[in-house]
């Protein structure tokens, strides 16, 4: 960038320097430098959609719903790592904004980490409910009962996005590539906290193991980087403690939930109102 | 055998070794301390008063429990420490072997030391 281009930059124009890299093409990632116009409430996503419109439109990267729900915009801004459509400009206090594609993953091409070893992790903790009565699993006849008290156990977990910036953040996943990182290990907490599940035992003989859950340091980076609130590093805590309890045989014998039986009385339907204005 | 098994022992290690070891820096720094187990000294650190608490076979016991919790804790924390570094994959693999073999080998050594000064 000239001197020219510095002094242009103020609040209404940003830098951005984003990270670029085809694998097919490319030795390394680097950096690219694209001056772009600042608008009030504009996110890290709509910048990158203007250099994308307008300034260069072979930028590759993942985006989907804009709003924080998806997960698919996970980058490293700035050195930390957030969802680019959740991030916006005038928080990160800087007119210079550098944008890399998360760590501890391979890249697909520029800012497209490869999650793969985020999904295969999250697969192997077998994350849904794993019951004896397979019948009932296979031909439903009713739900599970669960009562407040035990969706509260593990409510803030369930609502992990899959984005993968925990893991991007995790100091334990960057030196050990085997570990099984803090999105896999909340959800198997997350699991073995469910009063409906009966897979604590599967689950525990997984993370209990050389690279599972006591390889992790208690960093806090997943906590602090979830873009929804969810503390994996307290999951991961509460994991520990209870394969332990396993381990010494202090936890009780966990009774998964019955079905819930049939309603004993059935109210009336409410007769569909008349139509008010008549039909032709 | 379960990853958690060993954490514990690491735990519990932990604990011993720092009560085992208060024990063993106050006989040694504190002159009456030593008194109380039956060893008369005047000086902790002197010839006599080591070789007093080698003859006596609840001071060999003693650093023999200490040696063995000591070992295990080192040990085990060291591994926990190298296993999180990029270690080539045949040198991870033999790690424990190398500890294991480590561990027995200065054991053996201390409890030979131990055993030969309490006989003596």
């Amino acid at each position: 960038m000239t001197e020219k281009e510095k002094k242009a930059l103020t609040m209404e124009r940003l830098l951005f320097r984003v990270q670029r890299y085809e694998p097919t093409r490319d030795d390394r990632p680097y950096l690219q430098e694209f001056v772009i116009p600042f608008s009030k409430g504009m996110t890290v996503l709509d910048g990158l959609n203007y250099i994308k419109e307008n300034l260069d439109n072979t930028l590759t990267f993942r985006t989907s719903c804009r709003m924080g729900v998806c997960g698919s915009c996970g980058m490293l801004i700035n050195g930390f790592p957030g969802l680019a459509c959740h991030t916006p400009v005038e928080e990160l206090g800087k007119d210079v904004i550098e944008i890399k594609s998360l760590p501890n993953y391979g890249i697909i091409k520029d800012l497209v980490p490869d999650l793969t070893p985020l999904f295969e992790r999250h697969k192997a903790i077998k994350p849904y409910i794993v019951r004896s009565d397979s019948e009932e699993m296979e031909e439903p006849t009713a739900e599970y009962t669960q009562s407040p008290q035990e969706l509260e156990r593990y409510l803030q977990f369930s609502y992990c996005l899959k984005c993968g910036l925990c893991l991007a953040a995790c100091p334990t996943s960057a030196t050990d590539a085997l570990f099984l990182g803090p999105q896999s290990l909340a959800q198997a907490y997350r699991y073995c906290a469910d009063g409906r599940d009966e897979g604590q035992k599967e689950r525990i003989d997984l993370v209990d193991s050389g690279h599972g859950v006591w390889l992790c340091h208690l960093a806090g980076a997943c906590s602090e980087a979830c873009p929804k609130g969810v503390d994996p590093a307290l999951a991961i805590q509460l994991l520990k403690r209870t394969v332990l309890a396993q381990t010494l045989r202090l936890q009780k014998k966990k009774e998964a939930s019955p079905i819930a039986s049939p309603p004993s009385e059935t109210k009336p339907k409410v007769p569909v109102p008349e139509f008010t204005v008549k039909r032709s | 055998m379960r990853t958690s098994y060993f954490r514990l022992l690491q735990l519990i290690t932990g604990v011993a070794v720092f009560f085992l070891i208060a024990v063993h820096v106050s006989a040694i720094v504190l002159d009456d301390f030593a008194g109380i187990f039956g060893v008369d000294v005047e000086e902790p650190t002197s010839w006599g008063s080591v070789m007093d608490r080698a003859v006596s076979a609840g001071w060999a016991s003693f650093y023999i429990l200490l040696l063995a919790v000591a070992i295990y804790h080192a040990l085990y924390g060291l591994r926990v420490v190298l296993m999180e570094l990029p270690l080539p994959p045949v040198f991870a693999r033999s790690l424990n072997y190398i500890m294991v073999g480590i561990g027995v080998a200065v054991f053996s050594y201390g409890t030979f030391i131990a055993l030969n000064a309490y006989y003596s």
